[in-house]
């Protein structure tokens, strides 16, 4: 799809705030370093971008938890002029966003910022030649976290992913990787996809497992043929496997606009 | 669950020169991957060896290709009689006017036909005729029929834009208000009607026909002066020897053929009615191996076979014997199943499932015990299929139901 188009940038957009600035959360639970940089802060995040969507997080207690429609008061408060101008503070560029303080706290503003490169440095594939498992492990945990969030921005709002669902059956898919404690869900109801991470209470209508991190990341990041991996088991699929399939259509379709 | 190292090493050898492996239809992603073998060895009648040398009672017939069982002695002798004079030449053979003049006796609102080799061939080549001839646009489809691979029609996603279907529009199966809906709408510009005599997708319950929607249909698009085009290539010959239509009671301007018509000699074929013979000859139709006389001498055979020893009523006959049998077998473990679809070609679920996961757990179990049976598609039935296989076919889905029914 082309940069230029404002349909682009928009999806982005909703990727950059509600599915990458979520995995923040999974950042402090895994990564040390987060939760060094955190410290015992305690603060709030409050992102509007106008014309757009707006997003709060509250940051804590080794946590970061998305609240979308929480009133306006926070301790930070960033407003973005566009999709893009919001897209370039996710993408490293320079930018340069109203800022407001509801509490004056310059350090959390920094601490934010830092916790951002941060996840930055875990997303970016080529981090993985250092051969670190664990790098390995939290990077595909942010992976899938951003898959099944963008998942449902997607599917709400790419006319491409809208029209291949309405031939998707509805259903409740679970993704697992293989002697890990990673997960990931999502539900299809014939309208809208909701999903989440970890195992869901009901059974699932289809499971995909990935033999290993290894395996799931390559697969998240479109470097493996999944086709040929089913037939080699690497990727397990059992059950409705059309509604996996469609899920999979948009899930693959994130690094169209996020090139992580 | 059955050890297949021969089928795994060649999937692994494959997989490194081949994307995907194996694609498409036969890809193990489709089926149950370690559970179904990936590669066959040879097959004979309704029986098939796979790689690792285990035997199968065949309830797929290569996806319906093989209509009067392997290796069918009529078939492979008018097949080896031609080879010996040659394949493909600079010109057709004369078995070319004879099997178009053999299917043009079968099948009664036909008057002249044309010949491919795959069955996407033909209903592509079909809606261009329809266009040709209406000089209009667009199609109209049943909403997850399956035609082919070609970007009209294709299930899949990759490489296809806009512009391939932005004039591809669908309704429902049996939905004759979402057809005249779309007629209304887009009323002069509509080329052709294609679709299959009952809906058979792939993961669901095949749909016959409610009584009289195929002759509504064609008395729709006969007003509209839309074309009717069915596409028989699966059920074509394994329901009537005449074609499906004469099952369901009315008559496209144009249907396609290809499964059962070469016992897996690969040819397809369109047949149409008169006034579309100069629109037919507008669309320019070749193939490298189109002219192949082997298959044709092979399906002139076949279709000779089909007619003598009448196919369907045999296909009908193991059909709903296999039917019958399974539900009792399914029963005596306090299954209870589910067959939609006509009896020469059934498609069988548990009836309290939707996902699938019993359903996949008994194929695969099934396929340990010596029969293919496919969780996701429906199955085919053929001519080497006599009560003998049914009811070994039977006693072996009741081991698989007993094993089901202790893992559960
Ligand atoms: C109804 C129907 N139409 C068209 C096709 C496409 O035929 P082919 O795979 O030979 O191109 C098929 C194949 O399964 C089919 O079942």
């Amino acid at each position: 799809m082309s940069q230029q188009s404002s349909e682009y940038s928009e999806i982005l957009c909703h990727l950059h705030l509600f599915a990458v600035l979520p995995a923040l959360d999974d950042l402090l639970k895994n990564v040390p370093e987060a939760r060094r940089i955190l410290g015992n802060r305690n603060f709030t995040i409050s992102i509007s971008v106008k014309n757009g969507p707006k997003a709060i997080f509250s940051i804590g207690e080794g946590r970061c938890l998305l609240n979308e429609s929480r009133p306006h008061e926070a301790g930070v408060h960033f407003f973005f002029q566009s999709s893009n101008h919001f897209n370039r503070l996710l993408q490293g560029r320079p930018v340069l966003p109203g800022i407001e303080f509801k509490t004056w706290s310059p350090d959390s503003l920094i601490t934010f910022l830092r916790l951002l490169n941060l996840l930055r440095k875990y997303l970016r594939p080529r981090e993985l030649l250092s051969n670190d498992a664990n790098f390995r492990d939290n990077h595909v945990r942010l992976l899938l976290g951003i898959a099944f969030f963008g998942l449902r921005q997607l599917a709400e709002l790419e006319e491409v992913s809208q029209r291949r669902m309405l031939e998707v059956p509805s259903g409740l898919a679970l993704f697992t990787i293989d002697g890990g404690d990673l997960a990931a869900w999502a539900q299809w109801n014939g309208h809208h996809v909701t999903a989440g991470k970890g195992i869901p209470d009901t059974q699932p209508d289809v499971k995909i497992s990935f033999k290993n991190a290894e395996v799931a990341y390559l697969a998240l990041s479109e470097r493996l043929d999944p086709m040929a991996s089913v037939g080699l088991q690497q990727i397990k699929a059992e059950g409705l496997l059309p509604l996996a399939d469609g899920l999979s259509f948009i899930i693959e379709r994130i690094p169209r606009y996020l090139s992580v | 669950m059955p050890n297949l190292p021969e089928s795994m090493e060649l999937f692994r050898r494959a997989s490194k020169v081949i994307p995907g492996g194996i694609y498409g239809h036969a890809s193990p992603a489709a089926g149950l991957p370690g559970a179904f073998p990936y590669y066959a060895e040879k097959a004979n009648g309704c029986r098939y060896w796979d790689v690792d040398g285990r035997e199968y009672l065949d309830f797929m017939c290569g996806y319906g290709t093989i209509s009067l069982g392997y290796g069918n002695p009529i078939v492979e002798e008018a097949a080896s009689r031609q080879r010996k004079k040659g394949s493909v030449f600079n010109h057709p053979s004369a078995v070319m006017p004879e099997l178009a003049e053999k299917l043009t006796e079968l099948v009664d609102f036909a008057d002249w036909a044309v010949f491919g080799k795959n069955g996407s061939d033909m209903t592509s080549w079909a809606i261009q005729v329809a266009r040709e001839f209406t000089g209009r646009k667009k199609i109209l489809k049943v909403q997850g029929a399956y035609h082919g691979v070609d970007p009209w029609c294709t299930p899949g996603s990759g490489g296809i834009i806009e512009e391939d279907v932005s004039h591809i529009h669908s309704f429902p199966w049996n939905d004759l208000d979402a057809i005249q809906t779309l007629i209304a709408r887009h009323r002069g510009e509509i080329a052709g009607l294609i679709l299959t005599p009952f809906h058979h997708p792939a993961f669901g319950d095949s749909q016959m026909p409610e009584k009289g929607f195929l002759p509504k249909v064609q008395k729709i698009c006969n007003k509209e002066e839309i074309l009717l085009i069915l596409d028989d290539i699966r059920a074509g010959f394994r329901l009537a020897v005449g074609g499906s239509h004469t099952v369901f009671d009315f008559e496209p301007d144009l249907a396609c053929y290809c499964k059962a018509l070469g016992n897996g000699y690969n040819i397809s074929a369109t047949l149409g009615r008169e006034h579309l013979r100069i629109a037919a000859t507008k669309v320019f139709l070749t193939g490298s191996y189109w002219n192949d006389a082997v298959s044709m001498a092979a399906s002139l055979a076949c279709l000779g076979e089909i007619q003598a020893s009448n196919l369907p009523a045999h296909l009908e006959k193991v059909g709903s014997l296999l039917i019958n049998g399974l539900s009792r077998a399914a029963s005596e473990y306090g299954f209870k199943m589910v067959f939609s679809g006509p009896p020469a070609m059934p498609f069988m679920r548990f009836q309290d499932e939707t996902n699938f996961f019993k359903l996949q757990r008994f194929c695969a179990l099934a396929a340990n015990e010596g029969v293919f049976l496919h969780p996701h598609h429906n199955w085919f039935l053929s001519a080497a299929h006599d009560e003998l296989a049914i009811t070994q076919a039977i006693e072996a889905a009741r081991r698989a139901f007993a094993k089901l029914s202790e893992e559960l």
